[in-house]
């Protein structure tokens, strides 16, 4: 349960009654300014126009001002209607499938960028080095560290794209992948990395697969 | 929550008003200058109004609190005014589990409320495996101008359990040195045979083996399997990275706080003192212990803890993993074990487990395996095949570990891994 709080007109929130009559008085103000508004400006206008010596100068005058703040209220307001947005609850709270952040890495356009995209290509290359080493061992029974040099000699799989993505000194494109890839429509580091998580898949499935 | 505010809803009519008054000046046109007092009384209207933070009671009826997974709950929501000033408009968004969705009906209701006055709402929505407890629903009241609005949270307990239980824990033999039933490896006064041995002066005499005496006249006495009691540390793996699951369904944290859940009071029930810590985004730790209140304790802090947060982090959320585990390693005292359940989708908990290990901490892992085996080679088959090798690396480790394919309740996977090793 919640407990109550008033907001609203500065001071006046614990007295609604108050509000009401405020504006009642203030309706009733309008009304009566327009009934006596003759009389009751004739001073000040007539004053007004004595200083000012030109009705339609002093007529315009006011107008422009309104025009002005309506101007200005309007170029100040346009995007300030703050209704809070319910949330959204209909359906699950939607969370990425494990690997999906990895293929939206691998399909970003800094993959692809020759400087900027450095760091990105040297994260897939280095957890796909991983997967591999791990695969390798598990596949033929040897320590991780015979799997290591396996994989950075490139003798771990018959794919030469995929041996040489892996391997020491092999992150840099040759003009036969590139051309390779762009035949598959794909970039030359997508088109590495899904020949090279071929073979991983190949070299896994291998173990026997799923490990339950 | 009181975040009362203007919605500035009648700013437009400011300023047709205002355009009105200048063109109807400019132009020497009287009926604009008359449209614009019009305006006035709409745009300062609002100025007068106010709305007051609504006093609301909800109450939440759900037709079946323990549903099979995939069948339909009907949810019955009803809102009551208990303040005594009328609430004009009034938008309400039940708090539906997040991991759950609504297939008929809408979650979303709109009314007016006298004082004293309730309004009912309902809606469908298809159970999924784990325990599912409902968020707070959301209200927004306005005045009756749409001037000014408050939005409120209000809370109220309904869950929807949809576990079963688990019959027995996956623990390890490490125990303490206090009777409870956890068969030690030593005999004792359990009540399982352990072994028989040589009399000695003082044994019981209901403890002989009289059979035996008859057949060779040799004086032998049975041990039973001693029966001690175990501490067990319950660790959830809510690290960003856990925050993944199979597309609709619910993810690996919702997974693992149900899993949790259900381990904690199977091992409770087995008269063990139970714990519980996280490694995520913020710290939790309950020292192992038992009773009724350190249940409902333990309960309440699987249910509504902020560690457990059912909505993922913000992506670039970090976790230090290993400043965690140092933490929690300073906290165990000896001969506890842990019971981590992870997704096991980041190395950070591989390590972890070891590190737990090396400390002389027997692990035990339940793995609730979320991930997704692709056609083609993406990154979703990679991550797979990344869980598995992680898999093998701690049973190479000799860690117990369990791969519970959610798709089936976790009582099932438990009940053939106990069949299994028992021939």
């Amino acid at each position: 349960m919640t407990e109550a709080t008033d907001v609203g007109l500065d001071g006046l929130g614990d007295l609604p009654w108050a509000r009401i009559l405020l504006g009642g008085v203030g309706f009733l103000v309008m009304v009566g300014a327009f009934v006596t508004a003759g009389d009751l400006a004739a001073g000040v206008v007539s004053s007004l126009r004595a200083g000012v010596e030109n009705d339609y100068l002093l007529v315009m005058a006011f107008g422009g001002v309104a025009v002005a703040l309506a101007s200005l209220v309007f170029l100040t307001s346009s995007d300030s209607v703050e209704v809070r947005e319910m949330p959204a609850v209909e359906g699950p709270t939607p969370a990425p499938e494990p690997g999906e952040r990895f293929d939206e890495r691998l399909d970003g356009w800094r993959t692809v960028v020759p400087v900027v995209g450095r760091d990105v290509r040297e994260t897939v290359r280095d957890r796909l080095r991983k997967a591999a080493i791990r695969t390798v061992a598990a596949e033929r029974g040897w320590p991780e560290a015979k799997a290591s040099s396996a994989v950075a000699d490139g003798s771990w799989t018959d794919d030469p794209v995929a041996a040489r993505f892996l391997a020491t000194g092999g992150s840099r494109d040759t003009v036969g992948t590139g051309l390779r890839a762009l035949a598959h429509g794909e970039t030359p580091v997508r088109y590495r990395a899904r020949r090279t998580m071929a073979a991983i898949v190949e070299c896994h499935e291998r173990t026997g697969g799923r490990s339950r | 929550m009181s975040d009362a505010r203007r919605t500035h809803r009648w700013r437009g009519v400011l300023v047709l008003t205002l355009g009105a008054a200048g063109v109807g000046l400019l132009a020497k046109r009287p009926l604009l200058l008359m449209l614009s007092a019009l305006g006035v009384v709409y745009a300062v209207y609002p100025r007068l109004s106010s709305v007051s933070e609504p006093r609301l009671d909800i109450d939440r009826r759900v037709s079946e609190e323990n549903p099979q997974a995939g069948t339909s709950v009907e949810v019955t929501t009803t809102v009551q005014n208990v303040g005594d000033r009328p609430i004009f408009d009034l938008r309400v968004v039940d708090g539906v589990p997040p991991a759950l969705a609504v297939t008929d009906g809408t979650p979303r209701f709109g009314t007016a409320l006298r004082p004293g006055e309730r309004a009912s709402f309902s809606y469908t929505m298809t159970a999924k495996r784990g325990r599912h407890r409902f968020e707070a629903a959301t209200a927004i009241a306005r005045d009756p101008s749409g001037g000014h609005e408050v939005e409120v949270e209000v809370e109220t307990d309904t869950e929807v359990d949809c576990t079963t239980d688990v019959g027995t824990a996956p623990l390890r033999s490490q125990t303490l040195d206090v009777t409870g039933q956890n068969p030690a490896d030593s005999g004792g006064s359990g009540t399982e045979f352990h072994q028989t041995r040589a009399y000695r002066r003082g044994d019981p005499v209901g403890r002989v083996d009289w059979n035996r005496y008859a057949r060779t006249g040799e004086l032998t006495t049975i041990e039973f399997r001693e029966e001690q009691t175990a501490s067990v540390v319950v660790v959830v793996d809510a690290t960003p990275g856990a925050y993944r699951g199979r597309e609709g369904e619910p993810h690996a944290v919702v997974a693992a706080v149900g899993a949790a859940q259900q381990l904690a009071e199977t091992v409770l029930d087995g008269q063990n003192h139970v714990g519980l810590s996280v490694l995520g985004t913020d710290d939790l730790w309950l020292a192992p212990s038992s009773g009724r209140r350190h249940r409902l304790r333990l309960q309440e802090l699987l249910a509504t803890h902020s560690a457990f947060e059912a909505r993922p982090p913000e992506p670039e959320t970090t976790v230090d993993v290993e400043a965690q585990v140092e933490t929690l390693l300073a906290r165990l005292e000896d001969n506890t074990q842990l019971l981590v359940v992870s997704p096991l989708l980041d190395d950070d908990v591989v390590e972890a487990v070891q590190r737990f290990e090396a400390e002389r901490h027997r692990v035990t892992l339940v793995s609730p395996d979320v991930t997704v085996s692709d056609a083609g080679a993406g990154g979703r088959t990679l991550a797979a095949i990344e869980r598995d090798s992680r898999l093998r690396r701690l049973r190479q480790s000799d860690v117990t570990a369990v791969d519970w394919e959610t798709t089936e309740p976790l009582s099932a996977t438990l009940h053939r891994r106990t069949e299994a090793m028992h021939g």
